[in-house]
């Protein structure tokens, strides 16, 4: 999988929610996953569900992808937060 | 055949309930509306004939100072923060105690339109629908205005007219498709009126080309069209060399350019041109081309229907136009909706993912669910009709 | 209940970690500093309306000391986390501006700039003048 290009995403964040249960978790990672990077050879992000903890990790080439991309996947489990807060 | 009635509704119910989500543009809308079970709907098309029920339809604009367009950021945010609220309101109004047991599908609008602020509403869709054990539907934004007016003004097979902020189309349905005769080759035509209606310094709101509507009204000299150029290319038409001119026009009429000799007389310097001749002239001459384009997609397709949808479909002026060629040709007529319905609105999702829902097109992946910026009329596959 | 955090790594130079402090303000809100309106909107003179919804308070709690709802006080916490992220990179993202300036051309500059508007708009390809739907 790894090619050269990969091996430059070095720029890394790893974000860790825990969600009340592992069911939320499970459910906010099946929302997110399916979108897809706007530019993969720059940004990479993965998403995992154990228990009740949303794990994101995220790999850039530089702070500014990261700046940009970490946002706005936060922005988005903001919205899923909400929703299971208010809809469930 | 087509059979509306394969798959029963949930819980032993004797009619659907859906809840649509729209987020195309500036416009977050929400809205749930329900179908009985109809005998007549298992033996052929009744599709534009629903008897359906609009519990709630809420709808919240994304709104900027005067003279500024709108960024999909900013969008985006507005219908990030404000989607729960919606989905809470229009839930509420329209009774529905246990989504769970009281929705059959939920249905968000996939494209075409912004990216980013269609993708802050799938967000909360996949959400409810997992949430909730509900299945999702993709509506293309444009099939959900033509089924809406279709179900308000009970208009069997019309040719359809989409006119907003983001389109222009002919269309006409032709075997499972509604097929595009004739579009804008460069802006739309309330993007059109609206750069125009910033040209004047005047505001946007409620709907493309509203104000420009309301100053043509004023206009004192009907019988004397300011000349624009005319641009119909076959079943297809240009609007941005009109609109270049035209502004090109009222800088100089702000200016007071006596040496222009369309706005003053070169004599007296007299001034025979005012900003409400402008835009009675641009509307009339951009209407115009419209109804050419119109009347030639009926002639194609033996229609005496026409059918306006979309933001600039609430002026009454195109109407107007659009009804004196249908009463020319033998009797026709026009159907239009208000602007509950033609303005962008979450029922209209609601209505065109439900018939869809129907006919048994459930979105089996969530990797079906994104969204997506171009999304062609024509490539909606139109199960419900014959 | 645990509480959300992040760790930020480049290379072996710099880890940095990101933990919430659960009696500071900033984790009590679910308005961000870092994610209001654009400068763009605000610039010509924006009222912001459209802030994210409060929290959701507990069905028995008092007025005088609300409580919320776990989620939302994970929301709150996430929403205070978000600004301490996108501060830090932002200050990143200077710190390596500067150091660049002094050999990019304004024309790397550029790019950089319409990059990052790219990816703010979600891949947009118009721009605000012709997105007037509706």
């Amino acid at each position: 999988m790894k090619n050269g290009r990969e091996m430059s995403l070095d720029y890394v964040l790893n974000l860790e929610i825990p969600f009340t249960t592992s069911r939320q978790a499970q459910i906010a990672a099946k929302v997110l996953v399916p979108d897809p990077i706007l530019k993969p050879q720059d940004f990479q992000v993965e998403y995992l569900s154990q228990d009740n903890i949303l794990a994101v990790h995220f790999r850039g080439i530089d702070d500014r992808v990261l700046r940009v991309g970490v946002s706005s996947v936060i922005d988005s489990i903001k919205t899923i937060i909400e929703t299971i807060d208010e809809l469930d | 055949m087509v059979n509306l009635n394969t798959i029963a509704p949930k819980n032993g119910r004797s009619y659907y309930i859906a809840l649509g989500l729209e987020g195309s543009a500036n416009k977050l809308g929400v809205g749930v509306i329900k179908h009985p079970i109809l005998k007549e709907q298992e033996i052929g098309d009744h599709s534009h004939d629903c008897h359906a029920e609009i519990l709630s339809n809420i709808r919240d604009t994304y709104t900027t100072p005067p003279g500024e367009g709108f960024l999909p950021r900013d969008t985006a945010r507005h219908h990030r923060n404000w989607c729960v609220r919606l989905i809470k309101r229009a839930l509420k109004e329209a009774k529905i105690n246990d989504p769970r047991l009281d929705l059959d599908v939920i249905c968000f609008t996939k494209g075409p339109g912004m990216g980013a602020p269609l993708h802050s509403v799938v967000i909360a869709a996949r959400t409810c629908s997992l949430l909730w054990d509900i299945p999702l539907v993709r509506v293309n934004h444009c099939v959900g205005h033509i089924e809406m007016g279709r179900e308000i003004t009970k208009a069997v097979n019309p040719v359809v007219l989409y006119v907003s902020g983001g389109n222009t189309q002919v269309i006409a349905y032709s075997e499972n498709r509604y097929r595009i005769f004739g579009e804008t080759l460069d802006i739309a035509i309330g993007n059109c009126l609206d750069r125009f209606a910033r040209t004047l310094k005047i505001p946007n709101a409620p709907s493309p080309g509203y104000n420009i509507e309301q100053l043509a009204n004023k206009c004192k000299n009907k019988d004397q069209l300011v000349e624009l150029p005319y641009t119909v290319k076959g079943m297809d038409l240009s609007m941005s060399g009109i609109l270049a001119y035209i502004d090109s026009l009222a800088k100089d009429l702000f200016k007071g350019n006596k040496k222009n000799k369309i706005l003053f007389d070169t004599k007296t310097g007299e001034q025979k041109v005012t900003v409400e001749d402008l835009c009675y002239s641009l509307q009339e001459n951009l209407f115009a081309m419209l109804v050419e384009i119109t009347e030639r997609a009926m002639a194609h397709v033996n229609t005496s229907q026409v059918l306006i949808v979309g933001g600039v479909g609430c002026n009454v002026r195109l109407q107007e136009m659009m009804a004196q060629m249908c009463k020319d040709r033998a009797n026709g007529q026009v159907h239009a909706t208000d602007e509950r319905f033609c303005i962008d609105n979450g029922v209209m999702i609601a209505q065109a993912g439900l018939l869809q829902y129907r006919m048994g097109d459930v979105v089996k992946d969530l990797k079906e669910t994104i969204v997506t910026q171009k999304f062609r009329t024509d490539e909606v596959y139109v199960s419900w009709r014959e | 209940m645990t509480t959300p955090s992040a760790i930020y790594k480049h290379g072996d130079e710099l880890e940095k970690h990101f933990q919430v402090d659960i009696n500071n303000a900033r984790y009590k809100t679910t308005n961000g500093s870092t994610t209001g309106p654009s400068e763009h909107v605000l610039n010509a003179g924006q009222i912001d309306r459209d802030r994210p919804s409060d929290p959701k308070l507990l069905d028995n709690t008092e007025s005088s000391s609300p409580s919320y709802t776990p989620l939302s006080l994970l929301r709150m916490q996430l929403t205070g986390l978000q600004d301490d992220i996108n501060i830090f990179l932002t200050e990143r993202m200077e710190v390596a501006k500067m150091k660049k300036s002094k050999l990019a051309s304004d024309a790397e500059e550029k790019r950089i700039e319409e990059e990052i508007k790219v990816l703010l708009d979600g891949g947009d390809d118009d721009n605000s003048e012709t997105e007037n739907e509706q």
